[in-house]
């Protein structure tokens, strides 16, 4: 037997378990469905992919955008092709995952903490203590284990994050376990939000349906509006209807480890959010949202829309121990046009795609990267190589 | 309407009960194909053709006290047959991961037909479940029944995706153990 007949003969499991397994769901880590629904509706998390082209959401469909310009300013027209990347679910080996991937458990005072992004130094307080950090190897069967530095950050409160130190860089560390704050008053205290979550790209709703991105020139008013609702009651309940109009925000905060979640204002009173892994949901009453829609709407401009990240898709033509090339001639209308873009090896979230994973040479690839293209067209910030597969007129890049 | 009330309808061969268990089962099945095809136009060609094969497996099968597991699991399998038939689908690349997974739990692949019975099989993998706790036996049979994303299980069930991958890792190790130990040869 091999294991596509074995996935067939799952059919064979008794009905009894597989009702179960269809009923039951976890006190949900970012809601329901409706929740997920914003957020990949959510301008801030649409994870805009160009070069390639299109926009990748953590559902596909993927959109064409036949053409357009890569961040650097550098012009490409691509063929009328579709790529659609899914999610990966690569296991990597011990040596082969960054540090943070490596050390991804701490036990603070009874609580678990599970490590996430890099924290800016600027934003470290002082030190709590020396504890152990844990991770685990799935391929020797084995724990880890050694003793890093915890700290304090700037403005928040240990029980719900801290920074942990380890190779000489600061990782935030988050609570794991479900402990949502009464009201949106401790959400505020615990963590200074109106200094460590600045609220300047959002994107208006209405439902569904994107009514434009804006960037706001201050927000200190919507705060002021925040702490003069302080009692807004937690709601339990997150899976809402999205009628309506409403507000998102990126949320991206140095100080909490937290690139473009999304916090969002709806005009039917409530702040939705989900910038500490789980969904939080406060009701601010409709008074309180209309101030922030009627200065929001006073006080921005017009702006693009802002991409969670960027993808750059072509043929890896060469592979050398400091960088690789992707050349992008395979989507270009002219393949004249294409240019081939230098991605250097020094991350080994690049590198083990090549040493670990095996892509290589003459394999399609799709790069994602958030930062820009600099001279001599090399992808800054890149952090993923996928292998994708060329049929038609799309890309897919299986997970 | 009652599941056992649908199922007469069935055997009586009133087209009603079509109707009944598109009302009644409809968007569940619907979103069991959906996230097998990742595509809502194959997804409701799935599940009318589920209703289709009902109506030819009732009767014989009376399925009154399990319907919707009886209804899902031709869903299933239509679903999966439209994966492996409509390249257009790009399918094929995810059944390849989640078979490569489960030749993972067969201690000696081969290219030779099953070597035990489905009754056989079924008591070998039941058993086996039968040994998780259950949240490990819902992660497994979420991404090998249902065919689910290892990101959707995750957020089904508020875990990380590496929690699921590693107890899924442990669980194929696990089921591969148990067929050895007790004597399976698939």
């Amino acid at each position: 037997m091999r294991g596509n007949t074995l996935l067939d003969k799952m059919a064979l499991i008794d009905p009894a378990y597989v009702e179960a397994a269809d009923v039951t769901t976890a006190k949900a880590k970012n809601g329901g469905s409706a929740w997920l629904k914003w957020t990949a509706a959510a301008a801030v998390l649409t994870l805009a992919v160009f070069a390639g082209s299109m926009l990748l959401r953590p559902n596909p469909p993927a959109l064409t955008m036949p053409e357009g310009t890569l961040p650097g300013g550098i012009t490409r027209k691509y063929r009328d092709i579709t790529i659609t990347k899914n999610e990966s679910a690569i296991v990597w080996p011990w040596e082969y995952r960054t540090i943070s991937e490596q050390y991804t458990t701490l036990v603070l005072n009874g609580e678990e903490f599970h490590s996430g992004r890099p924290v800016d130094a600027s934003c470290i307080g002082s030190m709590i203590g020396r504890y152990d950090v844990k991770g685990f190897d799935i391929y020797t069967d084995q724990e880890h284990q050694m003793t890093a530095e915890v700290y304090r950050i700037n403005g928040v409160s240990e029980r719900g994050l801290v920074a942990v130190k380890l190779d000489g860089d600061f990782y935030v560390f988050h609570r794991g376990s479900y402990a949502p704050p009464m009201n949106l008053g401790e959400l505020l205290d615990d963590y200074t939000l109106e200094q460590t979550l600045p609220l300047e790209q959002f994107t208006a709703y209405d439902g569904y349906e994107e009514n434009g991105s804006f960037r706001l020139t201050d927000d200190s008013y919507i705060w002021e509006v925040l702490h003069s609702c302080r009692n807004a009651a937690f709601v339990e309940n997150d899976s809402r209807s999205q009628d309506g109009r409403s507000l998102s925000f990126t949320a991206t905060s140095d100080a909490l480890g937290v690139y473009k979640s999304v916090f969002r204002i709806t005009e039917d009173g409530y702040i939705w959010t989900n910038i500490f892994d789980y969904a939080y949901v406060f009701r601010i009453g409709e008074e309180a949202a209309e101030q922030i829609f009627t200065y929001a709407a006073e006080n921005s401009t017009a702006s693009a829309p802002e991409a969670y990240a960027f993808s750059l898709t072509g043929i890896l033509t060469e592979i050398t121990d400091e960088y690789i090339l992707v050349d992008d001639s395979v989507l270009c209308v002219d393949e004249r046009d294409g240019i081939p873009f230098k991605i250097y090896l020094d991350d080994i979230r690049i590198r083990r795609h090549i040493e670990f994973e095996g892509i290589t040479v003459g394999d399609l690839v799709v790069v994602s990267f958030t930062g820009s293209i600099q001279e001599g067209n090399v992808v800054e910030g890149a952090y993923s190589l996928s292998r994708g597969y060329l049929s038609g007129d799309g890309v897919s890049v299986p997970e | 309407m009652d599941d056992s009330k649908i199922v007469e309808l069935y055997l009586s061969r009133d087209e009603a009960a079509i109707k009944h268990t598109s009302e009644k089962y409809g968007s569940r099945l619907r979103s069991l194909a959906d996230g097998i095809v990742n595509d809502r136009q194959t997804a409701e060609e799935c599940e009318n053709d589920t209703y289709l094969e009902a109506w030819r497996a009732i009767p014989p099968h009376e399925p009154r006290s399990y319907l919707y597991a009886f209804l899902a699991r031709i869903t299933r399998h239509i679903s999966l047959n439209c994966c492996r038939n409509r390249r257009r689908l790009k399918r094929s690349a995810f059944l390849c991961e989640l078979s490569a997974e489960l030749e993972q739990c067969i201690p000696a692949p081969d290219d030779v037909e099953c070597r035990i019975d489905d009754m056989a099989l079924g008591e070998a993998i039941n058993g086996f479940l039968g040994s998780l706790s259950e949240e490990k036996r819902n992660l497994f049979i979420r991404r090998y029944w249902y065919l689910d994303s290892i990101a959707h299980i995750s957020k089904r069930f508020a875990l990380s995706e590496s929690k699921v991958k590693t107890t899924l890792f442990r669980c194929r190790s696990r089921l591969r153990e148990y067929l050895e130990r007790e004597g399976y040869i698939l």
